[in-house]
């Protein structure tokens, strides 16, 4: 029998430590996630109380606080499904990995279906669990999604008004369902498949430098961007390099990059709580083509900026990197 | 120049200074650091890097001749973590700010800052001048939506308001009284050897620039006109750029900016190239305080010589009106001169 009082008591008092866990979660892979170039959103709650006791109860759990690992929760939202194995690297990298719930392993059975990705985690450490640090003792599920899957479970927990295991679902209502997880395959699928497919198209340029430009852009700012101005900037700053291949570009980029790592850390870590307007400008991966235009030629890039964007933009920009319009 | 990107301002104080008047109100001093908050950190960091790239900053030098208590506070400062050192230490910087200046210098906050560049302690005073503004706000007037102003007096270090008068000090164990600084001072461009230019560098601060602006003055003309000789090919744009340098050093300016030069006078492929070149000589590029006294015999007359052995000699007003070079076939360069013939001889 469920014991409420045991349950509220746990979920009271280890609230604080599993949102410190969460936190810690986030902060390390999203620190690895960067450094791998990976887009993607991650979000982290700590389940609320109904919610535990709600699953407690539906799910006949003997043991609630032991069986359900799920009181932190991690979210990786991904921009591409073929990021997947690069998140499961580093999510093994970083973690002390509990369980591993591959959805894609139900498929085989019935090949139409989520495929979300579930691991369970704890932080790693060589202290063992239950010395030191309480931290170590708690587990954290982390899900890894794409947008597509994310909707497709929200709806789920909608539309399921059975159990999911009941054989006796009629069949339309049962290909109905499939149709909408094909619906999101699709999706995912057709996103890899056009983006591939953009980045190979002669003219696309300002496309092809953007990815060059968020190879290095998501390490350093850890965030996602506005795509559309990007795009707009990028397009506007391109004469500036007529005469160049998109690998050249990528080429000058990695060195101006590489060339500058530590100082381009310093200043995305101290702005990166920043609110200031005149700095929007950092956390857009045009930030990096915009700066290196900079020291290539400040003349040329000044005139084409200010017949097109606010002066002030390019100036707070410019001085966060210890640079002025002069 | 220094790169102050990665300076992190720790500690900020602010002291408010009156204009010295007959009835002498006195400075109204702080006695504790205020709250700092990121923001405002990071917006008084972008007006210290902006104020040392405009064209009245230079490299200066802590003078150890100097009587100034300046830079024997500075250095004290650089060496301490205490907070009472620091309050103390600005209180005094402001009250020699105070007794420093004249009837003529305007009133206005000195803020002094610490923090430090690397592993570098760093000292910034900063003298701000307050404006006035109106504040506007939506508000309801009567159930109806209008927008409301109101006068504010305190304002300091807006979007636009520039910092007229600024010095950067660096640790540096190599030079006298081991620090290097950048000082900024609106004022220089009336005279940059006058008393009134003089009073924040050399009777405030105690010191001096770290290279006689002859020096630098000679440097920037001999770059430049390397630059025209080597790197240009076109004659007439030769002769125009060597006009123009004249013309700018001979002006009535008391600063150069080597970056408006370029702007203003060099075709846009030619402007990186130049400043690339001033950088690497160790020119600085906003701006440089000019003297061309080493290099005035120069600037009166401009040489053109040409492979032949011909050379075409003139005052500099002379070659601008009179002269014309443009490109001829097979690398050739035409040079026309337009002119009353005085005399012809013979003879080296």
């Amino acid at each position: 029998m469920i014991d409420i009082g045991l349950l509220c008591e746990h979920w009271r008092t280890k609230k604080p430590l599993y949102e410190q866990l969460a936190t810690n979660v986030v902060a390390e892979l999203g620190s690895l996630l960067g450094a791998r170039g990976v887009g993607c959103e991650i979000s982290w709650r700590v389940k609320s109380l109904d919610s535990f006791l709600r699953k407690a109860v539906r799910k006949q759990y003997a043991d609630p606080i032991g069986q359900t690992d799920d009181l932190a929760g991690v979210r990786v939202l991904l921009l591409y499904k073929t990021d997947l194995p690069r998140v499961l690297e580093c999510i093994d990298a970083a973690f002390d990995v509990v369980e591993r719930v591959d959805l894609n392993d139900r498929l085989r059975k019935n090949p139409i279906g989520y495929q979300g990705v579930h691991r369970v985690v704890r932080l790693r450490t060589s202290e063992a669990p239950g010395e030191g640090n309480p931290l170590l003792e708690l587990r954290c599920e982390i899900q890894v999604q794409t947008r597509a899957q994310n909707v497709w479970c929200e709806a789920q927990h909608d539309l399921v008004y059975h159990d999911p295991s009941d054989a006796q679902i009629p069949d339309q209502i049962d290909r109905a369902n499939n149709r909408l997880t094909v619906l999101m395959e699709l999706f995912d699928d057709e996103m890899c498949r056009i983006r591939g497919e953009v980045l190979a198209i002669e003219g696309m340029k300002e496309a092809q430098v953007l990815v060059h430009l968020e190879h290095h852009f998501y390490p350093l700012a850890r965030r996602s961007y506005d795509k559309g101005l990007s795009v707009a900037v990028v397009r506007a700053l391109l004469p500036l390099l007529e005469g160049q291949t998109v690998d050249q570009i990528g080429a000058d980029l990695d060195g101006f990059v590489s060339g500058r790592r530590a100082k381009l850390e310093y200043v995305f870590d101290e702005h990166r709580k920043d609110d200031r307007p005149e700095v929007l400008f950092l956390f857009q991966p045009e930030a990096l083509l915009i700066l290196a235009l900079f020291e290539r030629d400040r003349f040329r890039l000044q005139d084409v900026w200010e017949g097109l964007f606010p002066r002030e933009f390019l100036e707070g920009l410019l001085n966060v990197w210890g640079e002025s319009i002069m | 120049m220094v790169d102050l990107a990665m300076l992190d301002i720790k500690r900020l104080i602010s002291h408010v200074v009156p204009r010295r008047q007959p009835n002498d109100v006195l400075p109204r001093l702080s006695e504790s650091e205020p709250v700092l908050d990121d923001s405002t950190r990071l917006h008084i960091k972008a007006k210290v890097i902006q104020t040392s790239k405009s064209r009245f900053a230079c490299n200066v030098l802590l003078d150890d001749q100097s009587t100034s208590p300046i830079p024997g506070f500075v250095s004290t400062l650089m060496g301490t973590n205490s907070s009472s050192d620091f309050v103390s230490l600005s209180r005094r910087m402001a009250e020699h700010l105070f007794q420093s200046q004249t009837g003529v210098n305007s009133d206005g906050l000195l803020t002094v800052i610490t923090g430090d560049l690397g592993k570098k302690p760093v000292v910034a005073l900063l003298k701000l001048d307050k404006e006035a503004g109106l504040q506007w706000e939506e508000v309801e007037v009567n159930g109806k939506h209008t927008i409301s102003f109101k006068r504010v007096d305190g304002l300091t270090l807006t979007q636009t308001m520039k910092v007229f008068k600024a010095a950067v000090f660096i640790e540096d164990g190599v030079v006298p009284l081991k620090a290097k600084g950048i000082v900024s001072d609106h004022q220089r461009s009336y005279g940059a050897r006058s008393q009134v230019a003089d009073f924040f560098l050399g009777k405030f601060l105690g010191c001096r620039l770290a290279e006689e602006p002859t020096v630098t003055t000679r440097k920037f003309y001999e770059a430049v006109e390397e630059f025209i000789n080597n790197s240009i090919t076109d004659p007439e744009l030769k002769g125009r750029y060597q006009i123009a340098l004249v013309a700018e050093l001979t002006s009535g300016e008391a600063t150069i900016s080597p970056v408006d030069f370029a702007r203003d006078h060099l075709e846009v492929d030619h402007r990186s190239s130049l400043v690339s070149l001033l950088e690497a000589r160790g020119i600085p590029v906003g701006g440089i305080d000019k003297d061309a006294s080493l290099i005035g015999d120069r600037l009166r007359y401009v040489h053109v010589g040409f492979d032949s052995g011909l050379k075409v000699t003139g005052p500099k007003d002379a070659f601008a009106d009179r002269v014309t070079m443009t490109e001829g076939e097979g690398g050739l360069t035409r040079l026309v001169l337009s002119d009353k013939l005085k005399v012809l001889g013979s003879g080296r």
